[in-house]
């Protein structure tokens, strides 16, 4: 793949600059709009890779913009809040975006995320739409077989566990709420389902991550949700 | 309660006695003038003999009215019990601190040979240091207990049977005696036992008199020479007749003395009992639902009638509770009855049935209160059979024990939350402290440092601009983790509601903690001890996110890099606990008790450096209180320092 275009949405200058700074420094190709018409403008006639959006956007929600794009574009959004509460984030997430970055952050953070991103892009280029087997490291589902095996090794999942690791699977790279995971494992969103949640993928960690030293396959976001990370090389 | 004694003796209080008489308004009104006219309160006595029980309704009905009367001229009305009413007033005037008295003098009885001493005489010879003032009240009716005139048959039939059966018993025993050859005299003592034994048995003194009258005609008859006549040739017969006749008209007189007695006062050891239990219940009653429930349960059991309590939040009435009695088949309704609880919820006062505000409903309501706070509305039904005076009276007394527990329990409420309040605005006008003055020394370091690189970068060295970039990192840094500070005591101080508490598995924050924490802690020695079982925790996972990362800032910051830092969780009974350690300087133990007051810092009493500003601790341990939990520090073992810090352990039930 060619070096990916990302569009910077950010209406405050030096944030731009300094996102931009970061950027150029690390060889990435940028295009920048300071308010949310021309990134819509700017997502349609540059049509980049990646889109690093601002949720606090003078003329419209940053959520809004979400919608929009998503109305046409499956391009990854990282979605840039204020520190504070939790539910702009997921209100985010649930529009659609991809993942979040809280300011203040660090441009390591910042090119952490891009890098995740970008690895995500990659496979999801080599890997074909009817993919019957997922492979990440040394976790490997077979959707056909309803199985997961771990080093070769299949791993002994509940119903609901097998649910939630495909659920991640499929949206490996993604952040997923607690809401959407709810949803789509219970089909509602009570507080006890949000608590069995936690029993659910603490077990399933500990299943897929036996010792301290493993690879960490599942990210736990507090007070956000989870996402499935790529350990490959 | 405790009054102040020369209070007392500065305020005349005034009493007066009610009555069912009618003119007994009159007397009332004189009474109030008085009592207005001095600037003194009025108090009402009314009280209650054996012989209430059995007064016509009309005069319950005058009394009722008397007592309403004397509540409105602004009367405390009271009830006690007694049959010598000249003693009770005058005890009742003892113990209340009374100095003046106002009394109706009902001056009917003229009597032939010698006046009979009024109540009045009698009044002032048991107190006569009371001012008295008496309202002549000639012309009325004066109540008498009216006899009682529908008996149940069952009980007629019960006291004719217990009649007959001693007659004959007796008059059997007699014929023995005389067969057997004993004098006339033990005959007359079985018929007086006879006597006895119907004037206890029976509910009414006619049996007594006509057994006096039977047994002398029946002794005449059976066991007077000549026999089987009414003639007694004996000259000392006469006699026996009138002293059998004036033995029967005493015995059963004090026969049904003893009897209304012995059952008004088991009716008041009864209201006593209730009264002291309630006492007893409402100390332990600690919360206002605990409160309604003593009250509804002690009133049940007093008036064994059916109740409605209405609580109150201060501002408007609540939905009632109610508490039917079993023989209530009278349903509740509302409609009928919103205005007298309105009234006597607005004006503080009785309403409804029996009183003149809204008598035409089925209850009568009662406010609970204490002086301007109304803490609800309690009502008793009342249909056709009103309270006596002696219920009224505990009634309100119950009431007003239980008004005064609501009271304690609102003030206890209130004082918390002021506490509370005032410690909000403590930490909150510390913050501000903070913000003003602390913030200032990084912002002056990052403006001053990049002045200079603006300025004279070129002409800098490589290594001097190396430092400056690293201090305004450095710095920035600062005033990153003091804002994440801010804006959890910001939020702590938006109060424990606005928490946002949700079920969190406790290594899940410790990860996050770590996470933030990132490369920082790389140039430690730093080791997680991760639990072996899940332990849950109902937390702001924010805040409780905020005091880990403290507590791993504070080893970062105060131990040497290359130290060891550890942290760890594990569970301890009901409660998870919660363990970050180093081996570094440690904390002298002077200054451990300290570290958790807002800006202490360690090291740097005074001075502008914002090294250690405290409020990371501070904070922690008010994150810890909002959520039940407690933090710790101690020394650890050969070296360094540890904090630990409990929450309440959550058990989690699976959806699966």
């Amino acid at each position: 793949m060619n070096k990916p275009l990302i569009l910077i949405v950010e209406d405050d200058p030096p944030i731009r600059n300094l996102i931009s700074v970061a950027l150029e420094a690390h060889d990435y190709r940028y295009i920048s709009a300071a308010n949310a018409g021309n990134a819509v403008m700017e997502a349609a006639s540059h049509n980049p890779d990646i889109m690093l959006l601002d949720l606090g956007l003078p003329d419209m929600d940053g959520v809004e913009v979400i919608r929009k794009i998503r109305t046409w574009s499956n391009m990854p959004i990282i979605v840039i809040s204020a520190r504070g509460d939790d539910r702009d984030k997921i209100e985010a997430l649930d529009a659609g975006a991809d993942d979040y970055l809280t300011k203040p952050f660090s441009v390591d953070e910042l090119l952490a995320r891009l890098r995740v991103t970008i690895r995500r892009l990659n496979q999801s280029q080599t890997d074909s739409a009817e993919q019957t087997v997922f492979t990440n490291g040394a976790l490997r589902i077979d959707y056909a077989a309803g199985c997961a095996c771990l080093n070769d090794e299949e791993l002994h999942l509940t119903p609901i566990e097998y649910k939630l690791l495909c659920l991640l699977a499929k949206n490996c790279g993604k952040v997923l709420t607690h809401n959407y995971i709810t949803q789509q494992v219970w089909g509602t969103s009570w507080e006890n389902n949000v608590a069995s949640l936690r029993v659910f993928m603490a077990t399933l960690r500990k299943k897929l991550e036996p010792e301290s030293g493993s690879p960490a396959f599942i990210q736990t976001h507090v007070g956000i949700g989870y996402r499935m990370v790529r350990t490959d090389n | 309660m405790i009054r102040s004694t020369n209070q007392t003796r500065n305020e005349k209080r005034v009493l007066v006695c009610l009555s069912s008489s009618s003119s007994n308004a009159k007397v009332i009104h004189a009474a109030a003038n008085i009592a207005a006219a001095f600037g003194g309160t009025l108090i009402a006595l009314f009280v209650e003999t054996p012989a209430y029980a059995q007064i016509s309704d009309d005069d319950k009905k005058r009394l009722r009215s008397n007592m309403n009367l004397a509540e409105k001229l602004g009367a405390r009305v009271d009830t006690v019990t007694g049959e010598d009413v000249a003693y009770q007033i005058a005890e009742y005037a003892r113990l209340s601190d009374i100095s003046c008295v106002v009394i109706g003098q009902t001056n009917t009885v003229g009597g032939l040979l010698r006046r009979k001493k009024s109540l009045t005489d009698r009044l002032v010879a048991y107190a006569p240091d009371l001012d008295y003032y008496i309202i002549p009240d000639y012309g009325t009716k004066v109540f008498y207990a009216k006899k009682p005139q529908n008996r149940k048959s069952g009980s007629a039939l019960r006291n004719c049977a217990i009649f007959l059966a001693a007659l004959g018993l007796c008059t059997l025993v007699g014929l023995l005696f005389s067969n057997l050859g004993f004098t006339d005299a033990n005959i007359i003592m079985v018929y007086l036992l006879g006597l006895l034994v119907v004037s206890i048995f029976t509910t009414h003194r006619a049996f007594s008199l006509v057994w006096a009258v039977t047994s002398v005609l029946l002794f005449d008859l059976l066991f007077t020479t000549p026999r089987f006549t009414f003639y007694a040739y004996g000259t000392g017969y006469p006699v026996t007749f009138v002293v059998m006749f004036a033995a029967a008209f005493i015995i059963s007189t004090l026969a049904i003395r003893l009897k209304q007695n012995a059952a008004q006062s088991a009716k008041a050891a009864q209201r006593m009992s209730v009264v002291l239990d309630t006492d007893r219940l409402l100390e332990k009653a600690k919360t206002r639902d605990e409160i309604f429930s003593v009250l509804a349960s002690q009133l049940s059991q007093l008036l064994k009638r059916s109740l409605v309590i209405y609580p109150s939040d201060g501002e408007t009435l609540l939905n009632p509770n109610f508490y039917p009695a079993a023989d209530d088949t009278v349903p509740y309704r509302a409609d009928k009855e919103k205005e007298a609880v309105e009234w006597a919820f607005r004006q503080h006062k009785r309403a409804g049935a029996t009183t003149e505000t809204y008598p035409q409903t089925d209850y009568l309501y009662y406010s609970l209160r204490i002086q301007e706070r109304v803490y609800g509305v309690v009502g008793v039904a009342v249909h056709d059979s009103p309270l006596d005076a002696a219920e009224q009276g505990v009634l309100a007394s119950v009431v007003g024990e239980c008004s005064l527990a609501l009271e304690n329990v609102q003030n206890a409420k209130e004082k918390e939350e002021s506490i509370l309040l005032a410690e909000n605005e403590r930490l909150r006008a510390n913050l501000l402290r903070a913000v003003s003055h602390d913030l200032r020394t990084p912002l002056t370091s990052i403006m001053g440092n990049a002045d200079n690189l603006i300025a004279s970068g070129d002409t800098l060295d490589t290594e001097t601009r190396d430092q400056l970039y690293h201090d305004i990192y450095y710095d920035a840094q600062w005033l990153t983790g003091m804002v994440e500070n801010l804006l959890s005591a910001s939020r702590m101080n938006e109060g424990k509601l606005n928490l946002n508490i949700t079920t969190e598995l406790m290594d899940d924050l410790i990860g996050e903690a770590v996470r933030h924490l990132g490369k920082r802690l790389d140039a430690y020695q730093f080791e997680w001890r991760k639990a072996e079982e899940l332990l849950f925790v109902k937390v702001d996972a924010r805040l409780i996110v905020q005091v880990i990362l403290n507590l791993l800032d504070n080893a970062v910051k105060y131990t040497p890099p290359g130290s060891h830092i550890w942290i760890g969780a594990y569970r301890d009974g009901r409660e998870v606990h919660v363990s970050v350690e180093d081996d570094g300087p440690g904390i002298p133990d002077d200054q451990k008790p300290r570290i958790f007051d807002l800006f202490y810092s360690s090291g740097n009493p005074t001075g502008d450096s914002r090294r250690g500003l405290g409020v990371g601790l501070a904070l922690c341990q008010s994150i810890l209180k909002a959520h039940d939990g407690t933090i710790t520090v101690s020394d650890r073992e050969p070296n360094g320092v540890r904090f630990e810090f409990a929450l309440p352990e959550e058990e989690v039930t699976l959806h699966e």
